[in-house]
């Protein structure tokens, strides 16, 4: 086979590959179940991806003795966080499993980063990417603003940021 | 091909020869011709193609990068697929029209533009603790690439990549990604391509990544900080056992040795170096508790060490020093973790002290014997940096440590006598 032929089918699988991750997260984005977070943007850096906007929600730090459901995890492991909404509309913590639920409740699936006293979770949903002025913009609104992050979750428990609210006005990511 | 400069010089040169009787009229041609046929290093044309593809894709890169609102995500995916397309399609026309530093130069710049796909898109949708992973599939598209075109630079590329990947995977938001276990499949791939594209480079990225892959495997595994001294034991035996067989490969010609040798050397030197500062008079029996895996991969370094010395010691001369330096070597390194538990801080400081300072002048020695370059300059390093620990750090007052520097500097140049006459008795011995 001539190089050319090899580089096309490459080149092709490159694309494929590019092309699925979009078309799959958009699904996610556009068909998963909606629940809002309370947020707390943190310093925006730049990284490898450009500007960003580090997030904190109610559900990144949890003391599983204060939660129904499994008591200890490791680091690197899996976990499912079962969220149920506040009379506000945010959603909270209310248990911890090693194993999806198989209650009709809505859950999130993390990765056990720290397991000290209270554990460091990470969801997928912890950078706000956005251009150098909307990155520090968030930042500066948090003092005065009410800011809550919309997420779109599989039925898997992956989740997806959607876009962000800020004092109910709902700012939503769009692919095109 | 030489560049044509060289050629025009190497002409006049030749036609001047020829004038003053040097060199035979008859043997002009074949002279040129042999020259013509020879491979020379990287052209000029080549390396301006690489370094402009480089820019290129740190353009791409930055116009990711910046987030610019006024093109929509989509759009500006389009946008990357279609230059990475274009890259590609002029790479197949250069290498049509065996213009192949132009065609590496654009294949380069289309792998290049596969990742900045791939972080596009982990930007559009926020993508955070699983990014290492895109690195990795940006890793095996350039690797991809390289076999296909057989070259070099985008093999480099590609050995750059999965060493990013393999340390963002440690010292990324998920540590211990189990992924990390993959690098050892990518990196044999990686060495075969390397070996058949004789890219000496992309070897010493390999077995440089590796190297570090290993220690963070060990930290990951012994994250305790009572278990430091075991671990850098484990590792300097592990290294010595590399050092060893690449040794025995180097003298079979084997692709990649020398690089091995080297790197696994430095490995060596540094380890063990390292293990003396745990050396305090605070040591408790007990407090290493390293374990049975500890003890299997020792003991695996041990048999791998005697192995590689037993098989240079059936082919070299001498052969009893061959033998015992090796396994003196790991037998210090394994104890060394509980030498100051046995004997007290300063004496381990002073008997493991004695023995790194052996094996950095063995290593002198032998690099001056053999012509050994890197050997000279590690056993250089060593003996430099212990005699600075020795002076700064170790015997508390500097009366000890004078009595040290004078014992073994009597020691030194006692040997250096022994050997001066030594040589002179062999010189005695040729002439008669």
């Amino acid at each position: 086979m001539k190089p050319a032929f090899w580089i096309f089918l490459i080149a092709a699988a490159m694309s494929a590959f590019l092309l699925y991750m979009v078309v799959h997260h958009e699904n996610l984005r556009h068909d998963g179940q909606e629940i809002i977070l309370d947020m707390e943007p943190i310093d925006p850096r730049s990284l490898f991806r450009g500007h960003y906007v580090r997030i904190q929600t109610p559900l990144s730090q949890l003391d599983p003795e204060k939660l129904q459901g499994d008591d200890t995890f490791k680091k690197g492991q899996l976990i499912y966080v079962t969220i149920e909404p506040d009379q506000n509309g945010s959603w909270n913590a209310v248990s911890l499993s090693h194993h999806r639920p198989t209650s009709p409740q809505t859950f999130i699936k993390g990765r056990v980063k720290r397991a000290h006293s209270r554990l460091r979770i990470l969801y997928n949903i912890e950078s706000y990417f956005a251009d150098q002025k909307t990155a520090k913009g968030l930042e500066e609104q948090l003092a005065d603003h009410q800011m809550r992050l919309i997420i779109a979750l599989s039925k898997d428990g992956n989740a997806v940021i959607k876009g962000i609210q800020i004092d109910g006005e709902r700012q939503m990511d769009r692919l095109w | 091909m030489r560049p044509p400069l060289y050629l025009r010089t190497l002409k006049d040169d030749l036609d001047r020869w020829i004038r003053d009787g040097l060199v035979l009229p008859d043997n002009r041609e074949a002279i040129l011709a042999s020259v013509q046929s020879q491979k020379s290093g990287p052209s000029a044309v080549g390396i301006l193609a690489m370094l402009g593809a480089i820019f290129m894709a740190l353009a791409g890169l930055s116009f990711m990068a910046a987030n610019w609102g006024a093109i929509s995500k989509l759009w500006r995916l389009g946008f990357v697929l279609a230059m990475m397309w274009g890259a590609f399609g002029v790479a197949m026309f250069a290498l049509k029209q065996k213009t192949v530093a132009f065609a590496h130069a654009f294949a380069l710049l289309g792998a290049a533009l596969f990742g900045i796909g791939i972080m596009l898109v982990a930007q559009t949708f926020n993508i955070s603790a699983h990014y290492p992973n895109g690195i990795l599939i940006w890793s095996i598209g350039a690797l991809g690439v390289a076999l296909v075109m057989q070259s070099r630079p985008i093999l480099l590329f590609a050995s750059m990549l999965s060493a990013l990947w393999m340390l963002v995977s440690y010292w990324g938001p998920l540590p211990g990604n189990p992924l990390m276990l993959a690098y050892m499949p990518l990196f044999a791939t990686l060495w075969l391509i390397a070996r058949k594209t004789q890219a000496i480079e992309s070897v010493h990225v390999i077995v440089l990544s590796t190297l570090v892959l290993a220690i963070n495997l060990m930290i990951l595994y012994y994250p305790d900080d009572q278990n430091a001294p075991a671990v850098g034991a484990l590792y300097g035996v592990m290294a010595l056992a590399l050092v060893l067989w690449a040794g025995i490969g180097r003298g079979r010609a084997v692709f990649g040795a020398e690089a091995l040798q080297m790197w696994s050397g430095s490995a060596l030197l540094v380890s063990s170096f390292l293990i003396q500062f745990s050396f305090t008079d605070t040591a408790t029996e007990g407090s290493i508790t390293p374990g049975l895996l500890w003890s299997i991969l020792a003991g695996s370094g041990f048999i791998l060490t005697l192995g590689a010395a037993i098989k240079i010691s059936h082919s070299q001369r001498p052969k009893l020093r061959s033998l015992i330096v090796p396994v003196l070597a790991a037998t210090t390194l394994l104890t060394a973790p509980w030498l100051d538990m046995m004997i007290g801080s300063v004496m381990a400081h002073m008997v493991y002290g004695a023995i790194f300072f052996s094996g950095a002048v063995l290593a002198i020695l032998q690099g001056v014997q053999n012509h050994h370059k890197a050997l000279l300059w590690t056993g250089g390093i060593a003996f430099a940096a212990e005699a600075l620990y020795a002076y700064f750090e170790t015997f508390k007052d500097l009366l000890s440590t004078s009595l040290f520097f004078f014992l073994g500097g009597a020691l030194l140049l006692a040997m250096a006598l022994i050997a001066m006459r030594f040589n002179k008795r062999l010189k005695a011995g040729g002439g008669a």
